[in-house]
């Protein structure tokens, strides 16, 4: 049994191509929008949710039933569904004649409650359900009951699946529950952030060599009769041990890429955040302790080929596949017998006796019995079926009831064939319905722009929000309260950057998950002041830091406990006012500025050398207890050089102070390692810094590239707000998820403010000049933050806005404030609190707040739910248009676009990131407990970057049932994302079909695409099975209305 | 004589091997209101036998403690395999079973017959209960195996309710009249005695868990079945209170 | 001129979709090369159609090729290895035989 490196390393790359389907977890610090069937996305999409229910056992649509709810609220095109019932007919082959099965699959799709019409089952043939319909016994399958029982056992128990599962089905053991347990904790041992007090050791060592060493004196599992030692004693590496334990098991080689899977997809959130953390190369855990999808597999491997042994000392069940594939051989009616049982399936009427049968294990009573069995259950099923059909022609009609009695059995067969691939392409053909009527919807309402020339009329501001649908709330009260110009633009306003905040230690990178920001900026207080901890920051760390010691309990609770206390009641009684009041004793942040520009090699040099001095200062007076008034900056200078080793001999102040020899190099040693002043860490930081900032050149590239982009190149007002957005709530491990996905689920104010610097800057505008874009001396660029929470626009850098802006910035904030209670106002109800306040818009904004503050409040805003439309075009299709915050916005002007570059990004970017957080929703919404996280109310922090249901499970990826959910029926509509590009056919197909990702995405109906074509009569074509057809309009008023007009009435 | 009655007896209020009998005549019958009643009326029939022969205990005195062993031991046999039964009507029967040993202990330290009589009702009341749901099932489901199709909560709710009352009725819950019937009957005794019944009191415990855990919790995954009537339930709900009453009142009767 | 020892190997072409790289390349480590060559921006024509040869907006979409050399006991491994990635993806792997002048480059 010697494993050859040829079957190791075919082991990794079956690991490998079994990782590709599952998703990504990333740590939810970072919550990004992914679509969870993202390692699909190459095929189409009803065939990749079809694969996808298979792996991950989930649904890909949802209940019949909500549809037809759905149908009822007047959401679905019938005709289209109509239409799709007669494509599926018209390419079937086996329809039986005299049935009018368009009629019967209508009845069944609209009127049948139940999710399955028509059931199936091992026995259910077209003999037996005729025998049923007229009311005969339903023969006995006696003659060759046995080969019948080992072809519906090997239907049931593949090769492929693991053998604990089998053994679970047919003994009733709970293997799979057990282990996935134990992988748990082992993972939750080694994966821990910072989380748990005590650590794990020797994790330096990998995942699987740590989990080893640990396991072979883990005495939990001695207690369990796990015994590991001789099993980990076999095989060193990781994948000798998959190699070791498969053929142990005696798993057939072709059936290894099958197991592999799906002991893989089994849990697929500790697997998906293993993928994560192998991928990323600047996370800091992986890098310390790395951990591969191959050690996981070979952990749960091992495991579970131990709880075969146990079981099979203890119990006697079988310990291989072997030993499974000889017990369905040899005994197919003890099998198929327990198979029932066990299985959930058998007969309630049967169950006791079937218990009882296994329980004596004599062979001549089990014979008989199976036989028995089989035979009432083949008259259940085949009854059952007929019922059904029954039950579907009486709601047809007269003549369907008659039709169905006539057919003959092998007819009755090819009925039940298509009756059942319906009813399993059902959910797929309702999607495409309903999306047929959100087109429907969404053409009715976009009018056509004005088509007289762009007025030269000077709006009072402009904004540029993000492209979120949040935002179009805010963009339709803006406009509607005064002269505002609204545009949408990617969160991240184009700039990718990496940012270093004041007092964080670590880059967050703020843009497209996708990307990888090349540039650096960085916060300093404006200030500079390096003043001490506040003294209540630090009081605050050192009572934090009491929670995790092992002695507090029995020490601190009784002084300590009744502070921590004050939080408790204050936070849930009070939550606004206690707020406040913990405001007012933080240190207030400092006024910052962002450090934007390249530094050229002296500039970072000489910031080097000042840190540096700062360093040698500081070590001098913790070390060596020498206050800085003793040393003078040429010692400071002298001791650099030589701890950088450009001066030879001992330092100006050893010889002025008198320290020996070993005391100068101890504390050149410290400088050195501690504090580092060495030569490799200055030639590192000196490379870091030359990451910092951007370029004349690459600021006006982002500058030129955010104004093109959303169409704004003339027309300045005098006010250009860059509104990024965030979410505020507490207790949350999905803020993130709030936050702005297009960048990577951060704030976007950074973005903000560096290309509101970058604009305002006069040189940047003296080189716009000279490409055409000419921007007025008296226009400002204003970073500002849109709380979607409270719906609060803050502005921020107002301390740089030129004296006579100032003058208007009342008007300005009377504005912004009036849209955002607004904004409230019409958000509020949705929540279920209340719909008189909608009436009164401050009500409603103090709700808001507390909203954000309360830390119960598992659904501090829906967020994006309810998400159906991206409209990629001018603002004016859309202007006044009631979207009620469906629609992902994003302005695009494809006059200034004549080489389809600018709607490449778009396509690339915001309509990719668009299509993640649809997809996710779609698919959190349709399972809520596979693809989704299940109920927010039952989860915990697991190692501070996931969350996990009760105390121990398998990571929950995906949106919490709060998120999509409203009173247990859906609140998202799960829908694909309707994308509108307003560009000509032409131009559009041409810009698509250059980017591989997009055409794949496009084409395999990921994303459902419109063009609107200006220079068509603004036709709207659709995509619809591979062509484009146009579709009719309705009879919408073709003007644009003028802008200041009230807002209609929303009902 | 005396000897041949109690045995004769042993048939009809449960203690093994005798309780073979009883077990078998109540399985036999039919589903639901039959078994019920059987419940109800053989333990009375069988304590009428003992009072023919009210002498039996002080005559059999040497045997005492080996009479009130065998009862604990009996009742424990009883508990271990309702323990295993995932069947409703036969763990209704193998608790009763298991409850009843207390008559048989009670009645060896002399308690008077009307004390015996509200001993053996108070459990055969909420066994002829759970007895007649677990009819009900039968006739909608083919079979009261639960644990089979996730949890029944869903789809029968009344049906539950009565189920889990009169499961812990059975298992000698507090305000229930069986725990104050079984009070009286540890208090009278020994407090070594007592320590019999620890292990049993336990396992009953654990018996309803399992029973419960069965049938509130898990997504149901069979056909669709009609609930109980209001009414049924409305009647079992004024039986099992008027029970508690009773109990209540008794107990506080008795000294 | 001194006259050349040429040692006999084997040469391994991969060609593989980008995205696959750090796959092959873990790979080949495992099998213990010493080093490989990867050259990018390829087109080519495969079951699955036409590939565009330019770098588009990541290099993720391009195809790549993997030349090794190793010796010849190294490459019924290095196939073993590799069939269950190429049952899935498209890709092709040729094996040809080729000489070395500094064999201790190749072999550890």
């Amino acid at each position: 049994m010697t494993l050859t490196l040829g079957d190791r390393l075919k082991v990794h790359a079956m690991v490998y191509v079994a990782s590709e389907p599952i998703p990504r977890f990333w740590p939810m610090r970072t919550f990004i929008h992914h679509n969870p069937l993202y390692g699909l996305e190459d095929k189409p999409f009803a065939e990749a949710v079809a694969e996808g229910s298979r792996l991950f056992h989930a649904r890909g649509y949802l209940e019949r039933a909500q549809y037809q709810r759905y149908r009822r609220e007047g959401k679905i095109d019938d005709e289209h569904l109509r239409r799709r019932i007669a494509m599926f007919l018209a390419s079937r082959t086996d329809v039986p004649a005299g049935v009018d099965l368009e009629a019967w699959l209508w009845h069944m799709a609209t009127a049948c409650e139940k999710s399955r019409a028509v059931e199936g089952g091992d026995w259910v043939d077209g003999a037996g359900v005729a025998a049923a319909l007229k009311g005969e016994a339903v023969a006995r399958p006696d003659e060759d009951l046995d080969p019948a029982l080992r072809a519906i056992l090997a239907r049931h128990y593949s090769s492929e699946s693991p053998v604990y599962r089998h053994v679970d089905a047919l003994f009733g053991t709970t293997i799979g529950a057990t282990l996935d347990d134990l992988v748990t904790k082992s993972c939750l041992d080694f994966f821990d952030e910072g989380q748990s007090a005590w650590q794990a050791p020797g994790r330096e060592a990998g995942f699987f060599p740590a989990w080893k060493d640990l396991a072979r004196r883990n005495v939990r599992f001695l207690l369990r009769g796990l015994h590991l030692r001789q099993v980990l004693a076999e095989e060193e590496t990781a994948e000798g041990m998959i190699a070791y334990v498969l053929r142990r098991l005696g798993v057939p080689e072709e059936a290894w890429q099958g197991y592999i899977t799906h002991e893989l997809t089994r849990m697929h959130g500790w697997a998906g955040f293993i993928r994560y953390r192998m991928s990323a190369k600047h996370y800091y855990w992986a890098q310390r302790y790395p951990a591969g999808l191959v050690d996981f597999l070979a952990v749960r491997m091992v495991l579970g080929f131990a709880l075969l042994q146990e079981g099979s000392r203890h119990h006697g069940t079988p310990a291989s596949a072997s030993e499974v594939a000889s017990l369905l051989d040899r005994e197919p009616r003890q099998a198929y017998l327990r198979h029932e049982l066990y299985g959930g399936t058998v007969l309630p009427a049967w169950a006791h006796k079937v218990d009882d049968t296994l329980a004596r294990t004599r062979p001549a009573q089990v014979a008989r019995m199976a036989a028995d069995y089989a035979a009432a259950r083949a008259q259940w099923e085949n009854r059952r079926t007929a019922a059904s059909l029954r039950a579907l022609a009486q709601g047809v009609g007269r003549s369907a009831e008659a039709a169905l009695e006539s057919l003959e059995p092998a007819r009755l067969d090819d009925l039940l064939a298509v009756v059942r691939d319906w009813e399993d392409a059902e959910g797929f053909m309702w999607l495409q319905a309903m999306e047929s009527h959100y087109m429907n919807e969404l053409v009715a309402k976009i009018h056509r722009p004005a088509t007289e020339a762009r007025s030269d009329r000077r709006p009072f501001a402009q904004a540029l929000f993000c492209i979120d649908v949040r935002s179009e709330l805010m963009r339709r009260h803006l406009e509607a309260l005064g002269d505002y110009q609204t545009f949408g633009i990617a969160g991240f306003f184009g700039i990718p950057l990496g940012y270093l905040e004041f007092g964080k230690g670590s880059e967050a990178h703020l843009c497209p998950a996708v990307q990888t920001p090349k540039n650096l900026v960085l916060e300093i207080p404006a200030g500079l002041d390096l003043e001490e901890e506040p003294l209540y920051d630090a009081l605050q760390h050192v009572l934090h830091e009491l929670k995790a010691s092992v002695l507090s309990p029995f020490v601190a609770v009784e002084a300590v406990g009744l502070l921590f206390s004050l939080g408790l009641v204050g936070r849930t009684l009070a939550p606004l006012g206690y707020h406040r009041w913990r405001r007012r004793l933080h240190a207030d942040k400092p006024v910052t500025r962002l450090l934007l520009d390249k530094l050229n090699p002296e500039q970072a040099d000489s910031i080097i050398r000042a840190v540096q001095r700062a360093m040698i200062v500081r070590a001098l007076a913790r070390e060596l207890r020498i206050p800085r008034d003793k040393v003078t900056d040429d010692d400071v200078r002298n001791l650099r050089e030589v701890a950088l080793g450009h001066e030879k001999g001992p330092s100006m102040l050893a010889r002025r102070l008198g320290m020996t020899d070993a005391a100068e190099r101890d504390f050149l040693e410290k400088l050195r390692g501690v504090y580092r002043i060495d030569r490799a860490v200055t030639s590192l930081q000196m490379g870091r810094l030359g990451r910092i900032g951007f370029s004349i050149e690459e600021q006006v590239r982002y500058v030129t590239q955010a104004l093109l982009s959303i169409g704004l190149d003339r027309n300045f007002s005098r006010f250009v707000l860059l509104v990024a957005h965030m979410s505020q709530s507490e207790n949350n491990p999905y803020e993130s998820a709030l936050d702005c996905g297009a960048c990577g689920g951060g704030k976007g104010l950074p973005n903000a403010r560096a290309l509101a610097t970058m604009a305002n800057k006069s040189e940047v505008r003296r080189r716009l000049r000279e490409r055409g874009i000419v921007i007025p001396e008296d226009t400002w660029f204003l970073p500002a933050i849109h709380n979607t929470t409270t719906d609060v626009i803050e502005l921020h850098d107002l301390d740089l806005v030129p004296a006579r802006h100032l003058l208007y910035l009342e008007r300005l904030r009377s504005g912004l404030n009036a849209a955002s209670r607004r904004s409230a106002a019409e958000r509020m109800p949705q929540l279920g609190t209340g719909s008189r306040l909608a009436a009164d818009p401050l009500a409603a904004a103090a709700l808001a707040q507390r909203q954000a503050h309360d830390w119960s409040q598992v659904r501090p805003e829906w967020g994006l739910s309810r998400n159906v439309y991206a409209i990629v075009g001018r603002r004016s299709l859309t202007e006044g248009v009631n979207l009620e915050g469906r629609s992902f916005l994003q302005s695009y002007d494809y006059r200034l676009d004549p080489r389809g570059r600018l709607l490449e990004n778009i396509l690339t970017g915001p309509l990719v990131v668009g299509e993640w957080i649809n997809l996710e929703h779609y698919f959190s919404v349709v399972d809520t407990e596979s693809y989704g996280s299940g109920s927010k109310v039952y989860h915990n922090v697991a190692g501070r970057f996931a969350v996990m249901t009760g105390n121990q499970s398998d990571l929950r990826t995906g949106l919490p049932t709060q998120t999509v959910l409203k009173d247990g029926r859906p609140y998202h509509e799960p829908v694909r994302l309707i994308a509108l590009v307003e560009a000509p056919l032409e131009f559009a197909q041409r810009t698509v079909g250059r980017i591989a990702k997009v055409q794949a995405l496009v084409a395999g109906g990921w994303v459902r695409l419109l063009v609107l074509d200006p220079e068509d009569d603004y036709r709207v074509h659709v995509l619809e099975d591979g062509a484009f057809t146009v579709r009719p309009r309705s009879a919408r008023s073709v003007q644009a209305p003028p802008s200041n007009q009230p807002l209609e009435a929303s009902s | 004589m005396g000897i041949a009655l109690v045995v004769l007896a042993t048939l009809f209020v449960p203690l093994f091997p005798g309780s073979w009998v009883f077990n078998r005549l109540v399985a036999g019958l039919p589903a639901g209101l039959a078994q019920g009643l059987a419940v109800l009326v053989l333990p009375q029939l069988g304590l009428e036998v003992l009072h023919l022969t009210p002498q039996a205990p002080l005559e059999l005195a040497a045997w005492r403690p080996w009479g009130m062993g065998w009862a604990a031991v009996s009742a424990l046999l009883y508990a271990v395999r309702a323990l295993s039964a995932r069947d409703v009507g036969i763990w209704s029967r193998l608790m009763l079973s298991s409850g009843l040993g207390l008559v048989w202990f009670v009645w060896w330290t002399g308690a008077p017959t009307e004390v015996l009589r509200i001993f053996a009702l108070s459990w055969s009341v909420p066994a002829a209960v759970a007895l007649f749901l677990a009819g009900a099932l039968v006739d909608r489901m083919g079979g009261a195996c639960v644990g089979l199709q996730g949890g029944l909560v869903e789809v029968m709710p009344r049906a539950t309710t009565g189920l889990v009352l009169a499961g812990l009725a059975l298992t000698a819950t507090p305000m229930f009249p069986a725990f104050f019937s079984l009070w009286r009957g540890l208090v009278a005794v020994a407090p070594a005695w007592a320590m019999m019944w620890l292990p049993l009191i336990f396992l009953w415990g654990w018996a309803a868990g399992r029973l419960f855990q069965d049938l509130l919790f898990g997504d149901y995954r069979g056909e669709s079945v009609t609930d109980v009537g209001v009414a049924t339930i409305a009647a079992i709900g004024l039986l099992l209170a008027g029970s508690l009453a009773l109990g209540l009142g008794a107990s506080g009767g008795l000294s | 001129m001194k006259s050349l020892n040429l040692s006999p190997l084997k040469k391994l072409e991969i060609i593989l979709e980008g995205v696959h790289k750090e796959f092959a390349t873990d790979l080949l480590d495992r099998a213990g090369l010493k080093g490989y060559t990867i050259v990018g921006n390829l087109s080519g024509k495969g079951s699955h159609g036409m590939y565009e040869g330019h770098v588009m907006f990541n290099e993720d979409d391009a195809l790549i090729m993997i030349i090794a050399a190793v010796s010849e006991e190294l490459v019924a491994p290095i196939l073993e290895g590799f069939a269950p990635f190429f049952e899935q993806h498209t890709g092709v792997v040729f094996v040809s035989d080729i000489q070395v002048s500094r064999l201790v480059k190749f072999k550890s």
